[in-house]
């Protein structure tokens, strides 16, 4: 399985300097193959490779969809294609959490490997010349050399390798997989995903970001960005505790988390923890000065300030809390 | 038709607030997920636009650029019209770099050439290609 990799791997990279005689060589014993057969296939029509990429990916993770019903959404018949921002934002629209892989053909085995067949961007012309196509790769066969893919017409293509990973080149080796919520990368970066989530959330899909968050929290407890998702996900089905008790999470990865801290001060005001809620609140203020946030916090100043006249002063012994 | 239109109004802004969730937006200056990664990619941007620069302002690599027909002033203009995703591209590969206060020459040669290719794939100048 491994050398299996490291040939396709380095493949990419001779493919990359120009080296376009390399014969291939077996890459020896074990595991080499990886076909997912139970992926879908929908034959594009005409120039509608988008549509039809894109319902690969998201009936294989259980969307009941197909793709003349993605046609409105993601086709440009001005432009007869589909734009890869539009793919993004249709799967986000399914409820589906989509991932732009590393521009790395280590990190396209991985996703193989783990099940995720992937939405890539193929260039069959030249930089100058371009002529795009969206295909799903379904799995590799590492002993032959060869990529497997949902492609156009094609229920089961397969491609040499080296052919493949220079039409990938040409596109820059842009990919995605599609996750359901909660399903995390082979190949995960931290930032990545909870980017791809905050979108997801962005999109009127809370619920399904919250289980991303929750996953991301689980994978990097470390990550002072994974809590403050998740909290945000606490505060949304009201559970104000367990989002006050994430936030000091955030803050004890990273005490100079301006919006960590402005959002504990308000739910510490909001239970009647004035002093302590100002004392967070004007620290945050000094943090963030001259920064982004600068105006939320001022928000949150006057919306503090508002709450102790209107919320009753909870006991001293419940506003506790050293940092 | 006044009444439908008031009511079909109503049920649309109460639908969009069941499904976006009362909680954090019921609440001034409490902050979400979408403004704190704007945020951070606003800050990571500027890091990587610094350091772009900071490499671009080196006399030793103008020279070198100015070798090659490049305008150093005009590079530096165009390194900031690059999108984010670009721009970190270009300040990792320089960070990949050899660094340091005193860089060799092949290394001046390197963050030039990175700064041409890059701007050069982006159909911005035309160095390394001769006709089209």
């Amino acid at each position: 399985m491994r050398s299996a990799r490291l040939v396709l791997a380095s493949l990419a990279l001779l493919g990359a300097a120009g080296c376009s005689d390399l014969s291939l060589r077996p890459a020896g014993a074990g595991a080499t193959r990886v076909e997912l057969v139970d992926t879908p296939f929908f034959p594009q029509e005409q120039y509608q490779c988008g549509p039809a990429a894109l319902a690969t990916v998201l009936v294989a993770t259980g969307i009941a969809t197909d793709a003349d019903a993605l046609v409105p959404e993601v086709y440009l018949p001005a432009r007869k294609g589909s734009l890869q921002a539009e793919l993004l934002a249709a799967t986000r629209r399914h409820a589906r959490l989509p991932y732009v892989i590393d521009r790395d053909p280590a990190a396209l085995l991985a996703e193989l490997d783990a099940g995720h067949p992937v939405l890539v961007l193929q260039n069959f012309g030249s930089r100058g010349h371009p002529v795009w196509h969206y295909a799903v790769v379904i799995g590799y066969e590492g002993d032959r050399g060869r990529f497997i893919l949902r492609s156009g017409t094609t229920r089961r293509q397969e491609l040499a390798a080296r052919r493949f990973l220079a039409t990938w080149q040409r596109a820059d080796r842009w990919g995605f997989i599609a996750l359901r919520p909660g399903e995390l990368p082979a190949h995960a970066d931290a930032a990545r995903y909870l980017r791809a989530a905050s979108d997801l959330e962005a999109t009127a899909q809370p619920q399904a970001a919250a289980r991303s968050y929750a996953a991301a929290v689980a994978r990097w407890p470390e990550q002072p960005l994974a809590w403050f998702a998740f909290a945000g996900a606490r505060l949304d089905e009201g559970q104000p505790g367990a989002a006050e008790d994430a936030y000091r999470r955030v803050l004890a990865l990273d005490p100079l988390h301006v919006a960590a801290r402005n959002n504990l001060a308000l739910l510490l005001a909001k239970r009647g923890c004035h002093d302590l809620a100002s004392q967070e609140i004007e620290r945050a203020r000094a943090e963030a000065a001259g920064r982004p946030l600068a105006d939320e916090v001022a928000a949150s100043m006057q919306e503090i300030a508002a709450l102790r006249t209107t919320v009753r002063a909870a006991p001293p012994a419940q506003c506790v809390w050293q940092n | 038709m006044t009444r439908t239109l008031v009511r079909s109004i109503l049920t649309l802004t109460l639908g969009a607030m069941v499904m976006v969730g009362v909680p954090r937006g019921a609440w001034a200056g409490m902050i979400g997920m979408p403004a704190v990664v704007a945020a951070e990619a606003d800050a990571a941007r500027a890091a990587d636009l610094a350091l772009v620069q900071s490499q671009l302002a080196r006399a030793d690599v103008q020279k070198q650029l100015q070798v090659f027909g490049v305008d150093p002033a005009d590079a530096a203009a165009r390194a900031a019209s690059l999108s984010s995703t670009e721009l970190a591209e270009l300040a990792q590969r320089m960070r990949d770099a050899p660094a340091g206060g005193d860089m060799g020459f092949l290394a001046v040669i390197g963050v030039v050439f990175l700064v041409l290719l890059l701007l050069d794939y982006l159909n911005v100048i035309h160095v390394f290609r001769s006709h089209k």
